[in-house]
């Protein structure tokens, strides 16, 4: 791999005659394996990427650059435009243990299409009728490193593995995504298990009854309530949800939610997808709580624009690839679980409610109207025993509601790749409406 | 060739080598990317340059697809990239040129994109209306290369902008090949229409006829014809082949992928496998023609023709899809679509979906207009519209008899991220819901 600091000298020479003087460079080799079955039949791919990025800055303008192949010394670069950028400075590593999977081999090609033929054969033995319709599985690895003129110089090494699944029975498609830093370690049987229940719910499932009991929520839906929260979470990269709505919805609630609500972004978390040393500025990562007990303590920013300060979180900026602008996001943010309770037990303790197990759209999420409202499935439940199979109801009320009437958390922390994994265990929550009138 | 002093015949050679049985498709795909964008956000970069360059190898064999992919062309990358997708040691070397770029592509003058946003302003202030937005502006260049075992077409090339602007009441985006007078005029009556239809009232449910300007017909045909037709959704459902024949729409309807009918700095004249594009007709008189077929999925069946395939990267398949939808027009003219009964009429569609299994699709509106008697009038604000397309289809009534090159996109099926053109005009549909 080029020497980047060498090539930083070289960059940096380079782009100072345009005015840039604060300078990054990123460089990046990874390699990675997909295998596919799908209406292409059986796709088997192996990539080599080769990549690197420059962030330049000056104090009116600024640029980001980007290609493939070998990093261009001497340019030609754009004419830098816009507003200036502010580069990180260096930050003490704290120590850092290498997980041993990082330097696992990837799934040979027969590997990686026995695991996609193992859910295409569960799913015909446990669903006769249902179809395979896309499975992919990605397997890759990279080593990046990234220096700066300010002093920051970091080298890391990451291991990642997807596997998508898309089924069909009849009318009715379910997707699972999921995310590890091991391709070895996903469980057919499991994951198709979920999708037959999901397949199962739509099939044999009914609008139900109108009702305003407790809802146990399964980690699929209690993970896209937990993606609401993100603009607010992301500081000031949130956009317009860190602006008026959260601000008068903090003002008027107090807290965003109560005291079972705990939040936390880990960049460091074990056997996580995203797991590494420090983020894609080369700001050491590590866990940050960002809502405890309902209470707003931090929100993820960029390193530079926290440099000298003690509060919020830093080494929370994430590169999807050389091509992506680095920007603010989550790496493992997730709702902390309860060891001590089993979603069976939250489910024995439920006199009358509903257990929703599958989000069946993406939801409305209105923060300034305090109100939501989000397709689900699963079952109407009596005395802790399901008794109806419910699909297509409408989860709906005031979002403080759902953040607030937060009862108990369960121990199965379950992540999904969704922007960052996002995290959660299934949610006990009070108070909000089956099948009410809409609110939109 | 663009991207290289090296021998094509030898590169053909080695992939014939690779290719060894009658059946086996086997091409090197050649790849360089170069997208410059200016932006106007709070906070830097402000502006960004991506150069992406690299080739891949295929090879198809008794339905699976083997496919190696290398960013950039490092010596020796040919060669071995050529050993893994045969997957084999062979005992002699191949003899293999190497492969080398022609140096960076030059960099657009800048003058042109600052000088549109200021057009944009001044045209929105034109039709007096004042309100803060803003605009991304990036222009793309793309130059791929095929080889074959015994094909070699000649380079294709193609350069377009995209535009993707932000106002408080929604964003717009939208591709176009000039940064012209029309593309400015566009561009501010689109943001207009959101600053204008900002307090509209909203829709409960609407079942009276409809008129879709241009560019909203272009997405509406892409979701409902050019998805429904395209073999990897066929597939899904049965034999690609059965559904030539259907009656998918209105008899009026007669629709048509035509790649190489487009503005010179879009045309193709072969496809992403290297084959001849065809004016292919997808729907005649609303029954189907003909469907978009890749090498793989013609592989299937004798009366599908290849010559739709395009690839969003490298890094991925070929995979079946429009490139450029044409609607024939009918003979009314914008005042007669308006005619008759209260209505709504949409100038743009912000999204689009159809189910591939259920045949559903769904299409949200930004906003629209009320129209009575041919005039237009009060604002609507975010509507949808929910059907089979088969249903949709069959409520055209009536086609304008101007056609409008409109509607453009970029089309994110299954991943594959492309730029999609039409050339389209005004429909009139009646006997669907408006809902929320």
């Amino acid at each position: 791999m080029t020497d980047a600091r060498v090539a930083l000298d070289r960059v940096a020479r380079s782009l100072l005659a345009a005015g840039l003087e604060a300078v990054e460079v990123y460089l990046k080799i990874g390699r990675s394996r997909r295998a596919a079955l799908g209406s292409e039949g059986r796709l088997v791919s192996l990539h080599r990427e080769n990549g690197w990025a420059v962030r330049a800055s000056g104090a009116r303008s600024s640029l980001f650059c980007c290609g493939s192949g070998e990093l261009p010394l001497s340019g030609p670069w754009p004419s830098p435009d816009g507003p200036s950028l502010r580069l990180p400075g260096p930050r003490p590593v704290t120590e850092w243990r290498e997980p041993a999977v990082l330097r696992a081999p990837l799934c040979v090609e027969h590997e990686a299409l026995e695991i996609l033929e193992a859910c295409e054969r569960e799913l015909a033995r446990g669903l006769p009728g249902a179809r395979l319709l896309q499975a992919t599985l990605e397997d890759g690895e990279s080593d990046s490193q990234v220096v700066n003129t300010r002093g920051v110089e970091a080298l890391w090494r990451q291991r990642g593995s997807t596997l998508y699944l898309e089924a069909a029975l009849g009318d009715d498609r379910v997707i699972e995504f999921v995310g590890g830093s091991n391709a070895r370690a996903f469980n057919p049987r499991a994951l198709v298990r979920r999708i037959i229940d999901r397949l199962l719910i739509r099939r044999d499932g009914s609008i139900g009854e109108r009702d305003r009991g407790a809802v146990l929520l399964a980690p699929p839906v209690a993970v896209r309530i937990l993606s609401t929260l993100l603009p607010l979470l992301l500081g000031d990269e949130g956009g317009s949800g860190s602006g008026s709505g959260f601000g008068s919805f903090m003002a008027e609630h107090g807290a965003l939610g109560s005291k079972h609500l705990n939040v936390v972004d880990d960049g460091r978390l074990a056997n996580g997808l995203f797991s590494a040393p420090v983020d894609g500025e080369g700001v050491p990562t590590g866990k940050t709580v960002l809502l405890e007990k309902g209470v707003l303590r931090a929100t993820l920013g960029h390193g530079a624009a926290r440099d000298g300060e003690t509060g919020g979180a830093v080494g929370c900026v994430r590169r999807a690839s050389y091509r992506d602008i680095p920007r603010v996001g989550p790496s493992h943010l997730f709702i902390e679980a309860d060891a001590r309770m089993s979603p069976g037990a939250l489910l024995a303790d439920l006199s009358r409610g509903h257990y929703f197990l599958d989000a069946m759209d993406a939801g409305r999420f209105d923060l300034e109207g305090d109100r939501f409202e989000i397709t689900v499935g699963g079952f109407a439940v009596r005395s802790g025993e399901p008794t109806r199979t419910i699909s297509g109801a409408r989860l709906s009320g005031r979002l403080s509601q759902l953040l607030g009437g937060l009862e108990a958390v369960a121990r199965d922390l379950t992540f999904f790749p969704l922007r960052g994994l996002l995290g959660s265990p299934s949610l006990l929550i009070t108070g909000l409406d089956v099948n009410g009138k809409s609110r939109f | 060739m663009w991207f290289s002093s090296a021998d094509a015949a030898a590169i053909g050679r080695c992939l014939a080598q690779v290719a060894d049985q009658a059946t086996d498709i086997v091409d090197l795909f050649l790849e360089r990317r170069y997208e410059l964008e200016m932006r106007s956000e709070e906070t830097g970069p402000g502006v960004v340059a991506r150069r992406d360059e690299g080739f891949a190898i295929r090879l198809v064999r008794d339905g699976h697809t083997h496919l190696v992919a290398r960013d950039g062309f490092e010596a020796g990358a040919l060669e071995s990239a050529l050993r893994e997708v045969a997957r084999v040691i062979p005992s002699s070397a191949y003899s293999v040129p190497e492969l080398a770029t022609l140096g960076p592509p030059e960099i657009p003058a800048w003058d042109e994109f600052r000088d549109f946003q200021t057009r944009v302003r001044q045209a929105v202030r034109e039709r007096h209306a004042a309100f803060d937005f803003r605009v991304r502006i990036a222009h793309h260049r793309r130059w791929v290369q095929l080889v074959g075992r015994r094909l070699m077409p000649e380079p294709e090339t193609e350069a377009f902008f995209s535009l993707a602007c932000s106002t408080p009441w929604g964003g717009f985006g939208t591709l176009t090949p000039e940064l012209d007078d029309d593309c400015v005029a566009a561009v501010a009556k689109a943001l207009v229409g959101r600053f204008r239809a900002r307090g509209a009232s909203v829709i409960g449910g609407f079942a009276g006829p409809i008129v879709l300007a241009p560019a909203a017909t272009a997405v509406l045909l892409h979701e409902a014809v050019a998805h429904a037709l395209e073999t990897d959704t066929l597939v899904l459902s049965g034999r690609p082949e059965a559904a030539v024949g259907v009656a998918l729409g209105s008899d009026l309807l007669d629709v048509l992928d035509s790649p190489g009918d487009m503005p010179p700095a879009l045309r193709r004249e072969t496809d992403d496998e290297g084959l001849p594009v065809l004016r292919r007709w997808l729907l005649r008189r609303g029954c189907v023609s003909q469907v978009l077929a890749d090498r793989f999925h013609a592989g299937l069946s004798p009366h599908l023709l290849p010559g739709a395939a395009r690839r969003a990267s490298r890094h991925l398949p070929p995979v079946p899809r429009s490139t450029h939808l044409e609607l024939v027009p009918g003979d009314h003219d914008f005042a007669d679509l308006l005619e008759g009964a209260s209505g709504i009429y949409f100038s743009e569609i912000s999204r689009g979906r159809l189910d591939p299994l259920s045949g559903e699709l769904v299409v949200e509106f930004p906003h629209g207009r009320r129209f009575r008697a041919g005039r237009l009038g009060d604002w609507v604000g975010r509507c949808v519209l929910r059907g089979k397309a088969s249903q949709v289809l069959s409520a055209v009534e009536a086609i304008g008899d101007e056609r409008e090159f409109a509607g453009a996109g970029w089309c994110a099926k299954a991943g594959h991220r492309l730029p999609v053109w039409a050339t389209c005009a005004h429909l009139r549909l009646s006997g669907l819901e408006i809902g929320q």
